[in-house]
């Protein structure tokens, strides 16, 4: 389940992060943090996976959609796309060949999982404060950083903690997993226009 | 005159003389039985439940009973208890409720005392550790249909391609190992097979979705020790006390049990009281005839030693050959009471109105004729034991020990104990009067035609009888537990537990060809007959020895993971490699 909770993470992080907070703390972030019906950027992301001496780098695109999901589109170096929404994950390789990882109309655990995403992106705090631990710190130039530790013991034995930090977007998020893997995803060239997707971007949501 | 009298003295005196000795030898047998028994007893329940120890032995395929026993050993102290309810969080308070009674730390538990009975086993967050550690080993071999086609048709690139995503993405399909064991994440698809197959739908709250509810599923083990079948409720009442604990907390709260110890269970305090019926019933009414037709203490109290003398050998002998006694031999054997107390009211009838110092010489009147009753009674219930029946077998040893060891006692102990007068009541002179009114037949054409009916009326029986094979309707579970199972299989996408086919080969690889070519035939009839697909095991080419029974495909977070331990490796080995298919009952039935 690593990976996958793991995408979990990072789309909350990425969405809807600030709402994670309890509700005196989520106030805050709340504050702070653009509501973007449409979310377009850049990422570059660092791994440090364990049996790789060098981190794994990888560069690409994203674009959140409040009522569809997110597109999260690597470039480099290796070209492929992970769309993921209400149902399912669904992977397309840069030969257009794609795959769905994940079902969740077969699995309830996973439909759960995507409805806490989608109840956290329009502001719902009170799913997540149930599954993590969180502390709010107030950064000055209306920045904020927030750390997560997992509440239960099955999200526990994925990851060891979150942190996210950002000011009217999440600018940074750094993973750690249970076995110690590190993932630093920064975000940059954030845009809120267009507020509709393109025909293509609605397309690839299919 | 008074030679033949002195000679006939003489010979009783040495018959009396042979005869103490016998009485003092048998007492002692008695006492030492009871003794072995007392410490036999006192270590452990010896009463069996298992319908299955019915089963003929060797009657049909060795392998197949060993697997059908394998089965029933890792079953036989599971219990499924289902809480389910419309609200989650109630489900889980009901949850805690259910689990703080059984465990004995909820207040009502704790003041009575008593040692817990069940044990948690294998909770829902803890099987998948379990099953994936169990086959782990074999993971390079666990492909689904899907995933050979792919591993066949795409080309190395397109696979690389799709690795080296999975490694730099930061989402992806979930992974189980290190990405350089697994690139492909092929174990945690078929897991995910796995758990689709099962038909499972699970929230990520660890709760069961079905009909309309959510369930939580809890496990427990019947702790040995505690266990016993003394024909009281202990297990029942405690889920009882649960369920009613759990139920306080969720209003409308549906409770679902299933497991073998409650049907043994059920069995046992059924069984009490039908032999409580039965025997007591008999017993008493045995009684009350003596009663009526000697009007006296000792023939009643005489009686009822030899019958209870008569119950007690049987069951100890029983035990000491079988190592246990099934109920239904129980069931049976207190119907022995109204056969083995022939011997003592024969004994008072010729008694009756005869002089005390008289009854030497009517032992040995009397002794050829019980001897023939014994024999032939003997012979009838040994008939029994010729089947290949182990269940059969006990009876016809329990009868005819009960019946021997009732007689035995008859003939050396009454003569000691019963030294008084015997007095002929009315109502023994009433019975003895009517058989002067019992009608008889005379002559050659009554006994013709009665001879003739009655083998006219045999016949129309004989031609309507239907044998019925079915062991099933031997042992009758409560309507409301077999009603339960079957919906806790449903949920929990189990197959019936008894019904599956056993694939055999010279090798594992054999096996394995030989598996699929089944699957893929149940698959088309299952598919034709809408039934659910047939549940795979996977025979371990590693292994010396695949391990048979339902080591099933039921990835899910069902209820059937703890089997996965109990067939697995560790377990007992079978002759050559072979591999258990649980089948859906509409296939197999």
């Amino acid at each position: 389940m690593n990976r996958f909770l793991r995408t979990l993470g990072v789309l909350l992080l990425v969405v809807a992060g600030p709402a994670l907070a309890a509700p005196a703390d989520v106030d805050l972030v709340k504050q702070r943090v653009a509501k973007v019906s449409v979310l377009r950027g850049e990422f570059s992301q660092d791994k440090q996976v364990a049996g790789f001496r060098n981190p794994l780098r990888s560069q690409g695109r994203f674009v959140l959609a409040q009522d569809r999901g997110v597109i999260w589109t690597t470039l480099r170096p290796f070209p492929s796309e992970v769309v993921v929404t209400r149902d399912r994950i669904l992977s397309r390789q840069s030969d257009g060949s794609s795959r769905v990882e994940l079902d969740g109309r077969q699995q309830p655990a996973m439909r759960s999982v995507n409805a806490i995403m989608f109840a956290l992106m329009s502001g719902d705090a009170q799913a997540l404060s149930a599954q993590f631990a969180v502390k709010v710190e107030a950064l000055p130039e209306n920045g904020w950083r927030m750390q997560l530790t997992p509440r239960s013991p099955m999200l526990a034995k994925v990851f060891s903690a979150l942190s996210l930090s950002g000011d009217r977007y999440v600018r940074e998020v750094q993973i750690t997993e249970a076995n110690q893997d590190v993932t630093r995803i920064h975000f940059s060239a954030m845009s809120e226009t267009p507020a509709q997707l393109s025909a293509d971007e609605g397309r690839r949501f299919e | 005159m008074n030679e033949s009298l002195n000679a006939a003295w003489r010979e009783n005196g040495r018959l009396q003389r042979a005869w103490r000795w016998l009485a003092v030898a048998w007492l002692l047998v008695l006492v030492g039985l009871g003794v072995q028994q007392w410490q036999l007893w006192a270590k452990a329940s010896r009463i069996d439940t298992d319908i299955l120890a019915l089963l003929p032995q060797d009657a049909h395929d060795r392998l197949l009973s060993d697997v059908t026993r394998r089965i029933a050993d890792a079953n036989a102290r599971q219990i499924v208890v289902l809480l389910g309810s419309a609200d989650a969080a109630q489900t889980k308070a009901a949850e805690q409720a259910f689990r703080s009674t059984v465990n004995g730390t909820s207040p009502a538990t704790v003041e009575r005392g008593s040692a817990p009975l069940l044990r948690e086993s294998g909770s829902m967050e803890g099987w998948f550790d379990q099953a994936r550690a169990f086959y782990a080993p074999y993971r390079d071999r666990l492909l689904t249909d899907q995933q050979r086609q792919r591993l066949q048709d795409e080309s190395a690139q397109s696979l690389s391609g799709s690795a080296l995503a999975a490694l730099y993405g930061p989402m992806g399909a979930p992974r189980l190992t290190e990405w350089r064991q697994d690139p492909l994440s092929l174990w945690p698809q078929w897991w995910q097979e796995r758990a689709l197959g099962s038909g499972l739908r699970m929230g990520d709250d660890g709760l069961l979705e079905a009909d309309g509810k959510h369930w939580s599923v809890l496990q427990y083990e019947t702790l040995g020790s505690a266990f016993q079948l003394d024909g009281e409720r202990h297990i029942d009442l405690l889920l009882d006390a649960a369920s009613a604990a759990a139920g306080s907390r969720a209003p409308g709260l549906e409770v679902l049990r299933a497991g073998v110890p409650l049907h043994a269970e059920a069995a046992a305090v059924q069984a009490n009281r039908e032999i409580n019926t039965i025997g007591w019933g008999s017993l008493a009414a045995v009684l009350l005839l003596v009663w009526l037709a000697f009007r006296s203490l000792r023939p009643i109290l005489l009686v009822a030693a030899s019958l209870l003398i008569g119950c007690g050998v049987a069951l100890a002998v029983t035990v000491l050959v079988f190592g246990k006694v099934h109920v239904l031999t129980l069931v049976f054997g207190a119907s022995l009471v109204g056969v083995a107390e022939d011997y003592g009211i024969h004994w008072f009838a010729s008694r009756q109105a005869e002089p005390a110092d008289r009854r030497w010489k009517l032992l040995r009147h009397l002794l050829p004729g019980l001897w023939l009753a014994l024999l032939t009674s003997a012979l009838a219930y040994l008939a029994l034991g010729l089947a290949p029946f182990p269940g059969l077998r006990q009876m016809a040893l329990f009868s005819v020990v009960g019946l021997a060891a009732a007689f035995l006692t008859v003939i050396f102990w009454f003569p000691w104990l019963d030294g008084g007068e015997i007095r002929s009541t009315r109502f023994a002179r009433w019975l003895g009067a009517t058989l002067e009114r019992w009608p008889r037949l005379h002559g050659r054409r009554p006994v013709a035609l009665f001879l003739g009916a009655v083998v006219v009326v045999s016949a129309v029986g004989m031609l309507r009888l239907q044998p019925n094979d079915d062991l099933r309707s031997l042992q009758s579970s409560p309507m409301s537990l077999i009603n339960q199972q079957i919906r806790i299989s449903q949920m929990l996408g189990m197959p019936s537990p008894a019904q599956f086919y056993l694939v055999q080969g010279d090798s594992a690889e054999q096996v394995l060809e030989r598996e699929e070519t089944l699957v893929a035939r149940l698959r088309q009839l299952s598919a034709a007959l809408g039934a659910a697909p047939a549940r795979r095991c996977r025979a371990h080419r590693a292994g010396r020895a695949a391990g048979a029974g339902r080591r099933g495909r039921s990835g899910g977070r069902d209820a059937a993971a703890p089997r996965l331990r109990h067939a697995g490796p560790a377990g007992r080995r079978l002759p050559g490699f072979a591999c258990g298919i649980a089948v859906p009952p509409p296939l197999a039935g």
